[in-house]
């Protein structure tokens, strides 16, 4: 019998760290009772988003989808609709997200990104729910609210990205300065 | 604000279109917005369904009186024998009709939208 | 943002405007004729045609309603009236070419409908007081229902050739009911299209053929048997007729009971249990046959649609459960607040 060793990179430590971030923020979302059922701030999103930007697209999908499955396993929510709504949500949010940066990758920064990921969000959810559960055109009265809250919460993630990532563009010099200084 | 870039505004813009959008494509009310008017084949008149108030159309053979409120209409009274017309009641989604056919009066909803192109009674 | 702050904002300006044009869309240039004809409003609808094209057709549609109107009316004067008082008293009359055309084709929907398509019953129509421009008031008397049923006139009983009708059977009456208003239908059609129209829907009184689309498909909506508005709608394709058979349509109560306009010919009474029925095909006029006769076939009108060569049709029972078959439930959009119990039914 042979034993298989796994090597891990560096790349792969950040992915499982993210992923457990948002795995954590997903479940805690998950606990708390929202006024309206599928309303809720898309923190976990924020984390994909933060992805995205230190790391790439890579690491972005994996956070993004070890997300919606490990954070199905823990709620025992695996392939329920709950489930299925989860991945349209994050499947959309990244297709979003592909499509601006691929379009306007310079001149696209953490709110553009944050916006587009939340509505897609939604967006997706909605179609979803629609083709699969409930194909009445009543579904798309709640719509509009919805999005406004997707709007909303898309801006003070945006919001709170840009802060983060100026955050760590401080953080580095300063690194940097002990670094050398040691 | 710093990081906030020239396309970051430009889908700022398209996401509020979109709620705005969102607004007007699902949550318009599917009312009628004016109604018809038509004695014997000719268009005779387009009111808007704002206010409630009642009319009187001179036909082929009297007058019919019709009440106009917000969103629909119906008639109230007609020198008809049958009062088919009156019978029908309020009509109130785009498309449907109601006639006092022996006066040759008829009521036709306009929706918003045109929501409906034809009504199968 | 850094400078380019100006540069930028009329671009912004010019998207707000776009999205502001785009929530209002232009008017579709539709053309729209309406007239009386056939005791009802008949409103044709144009799409992708100026006025000065379509008005020399829609004229001549229009007087070929009127025409027939003049001609198929059952119980104002009209051909078919003076028809139905040669046969009564003579036991036949001389028929015009095109009406014989229209009452060979009744015929054959009343044999393929196994006689619940009756064209024959005018003289159970009058006696139900349905012959008039009001509604009644009152049941016959049992004993002369049962008197009319007992020498039952039926279409098989009209004999067709070389342009007269004979019967032996005094009772025959013949009233085409809305069937005249599928055959003008049809024919509207046909003249329209032959002026190069090919977008267009032709309703007679919610009895429809829509043909083409506008820049959307057409839409229609059928109406809700016991509430006012829309129950569903369909949106035609390529060349379509919707008709909706209802109880609600020429009825009046008699101590608590609902008496309507769709007789049962095998009962003499009002056919019970469906409240609304629907079918799509392509010709009105066959249309305008199958609607009634599944009406009156009841629970057994999968039978009776296989028989007619109908298979899009949609039933709506007087407890207000909905019955489809699987080609219709496709095409049904249902409008309500709560969509109704639907089942499925397959044609034999």
């Amino acid at each position: 019998m042979s034993v298989e060793t796994v090597t891990t990179r560096p790349e792969d430590h950040r992915i499982a760290w993210l992923a457990a971030l948002a795995i954590a923020i997903h479940v805690l979302e998950a606990a708390i009772p929202s006024p309206v059922p599928g309303l809720k701030p898309g923190l976990a999103n924020l984390v994909t988003l933060l992805a995205l930007l230190a790391f790439g697209w890579r690491t972005a999908v994996w956070v993004s989808l070890l997300r919606v499955l490990v954070g199905s396993l823990i709620l025992g929510s695996f392939l329920t609709p709950t489930f299925m709504l989860s991945l349209a949500g994050a499947l959309a949010s990244l297709l979003a997200l592909g499509l601006g940066r691929g379009l306007a990758r310079r001149w696209l920064g953490p709110l553009g990104l944050s916006l587009l990921a939340s509505l897609g969000h939604i967006s997706g959810q909605f179609a979803l729910a629609y083709t699969l559960f409930i194909p009445h055109p009543g579904l798309w009265h709640l719509y509009p609210p919805l999005l406004t809250a997707a709007l909303i919460f898309g801006i003070l993630n945006g919001i709170i990205a840009n802060l983060a990532l100026q955050g760590v563009g401080r953080l580095r010099p300063t690194q940097q300065e002990t670094a050398s200084r040691t | 604000m710093r990081g906030i870039r020239a396309a970051d505004l430009l889908v700022l813009v398209l996401a509020v279109g979109l709620v705005g959008w969102s607004y007007i494509h699902f949550w318009q009310r599917e009312a009628a917005a004016s109604l018809e008017v038509w004695v014997d084949g000719r268009h005779q008149a387009s009111l808007p369904l704002i206010e409630s108030r009642t009319l009187d159309i001179e036909g082929s053979i009297g007058t019919s009186r019709i009440a106009l409120a917000p969103g629909r209409a119906r008639f109230l009274d007609s020198p008809c024998e049958s009062k088919r017309c009156v019978h029908t009641g309020w009509i109130d989604q785009g498309g449907m009709v109601a006639a006092c056919l022996p006066n040759r009066v008829s009521l036709h909803l306009q929706g918003r939208d045109r929501r409906y192109d034809a009504i199968n009674l | 943002m850094r400078t380019e702050l100006p540069k930028h904002l009329h671009l912004l300006a010019l998207l707000a405007a776009i999205l502001l044009a785009a929530c209002r869309p232009a008017e579709a240039p539709l053309l729209e004729r309406r007239f009386i004809a056939l005791g009802t409003i008949v409103d044709i609808t144009l799409f992708g045609v100026d006025a000065e094209q379509a008005d020399p057709v829609l004229a001549a549609v229009e007087r070929d309603f009127h025409r027939l109107h003049h001609d198929w009316h059952a119980w104002e004067d009209s051909r078919l009236t003076a028809i139905n008082t040669a046969l009564q008293q003579g036991g036949q009359a001389p028929v015009p070419a095109d009406l014989m055309a229209v009452l060979e084709r009744a015929r054959a929907l009343n044999r393929s409908s196994d006689g619940l398509f009756e064209p024959a019953i005018g003289g159970l129509m009058a006696l139900w007081g349905f012959h008039s421009n009001d509604l009644p008031d009152r049941v016959p008397d049992a004993a002369a229902i049962e008197a009319w049923l007992a020498g039952r006139p039926r279409m098989t009983d009209l004999e067709l050739q070389d342009g007269r009708a004979r019967t032996d059977n005094p009772r025959l009456q013949l009233d085409l009911g809305a069937f005249a208003k599928g055959v003008a239908v049809d024919r509207a059609i046909a003249a329209l299209r032959a002026a190069g129209i090919d977008n267009a829907i032709v309703n007679a009184g919610g009895d429809l053929r829509a043909i083409g689309a506008r820049e959307r498909p057409w839409r229609i909506g059928i109406r809700h048997p016991r509430a006012p508005g829309v129950l569903a709608s369909i949106e035609t394709r390529g060349d379509e007729s919707i008709f909706t058979s209802g109880d609600y349509e020429r009825y009046f109560e008699a101590e608590g009971t609902r008496y309507h306009h769709i007789i049962d010919p095998r009962s003499g009474y009002p056919a019970r249990g469906t409240a609304s029925l629907t079918v799509i095909h392509t010709e009105a006029a066959t249309a305008d046959a199958a609607a009634p006769a599944l009406f009156v076939a009841g629970d057994a009108w999968p039978r009776t649609a296989a028989d007619m060569g109908i298979n899009r049709v949609m039933r709506v029972r007087a407890d207000g459960t909905v019955e489809m078959t699987p080609a219709m439930a496709g095409r049904i959009r249902f409008e309500t607040e709560t969509e109704p119990a639907v089942m499925l039914r397959e044609l034999p």
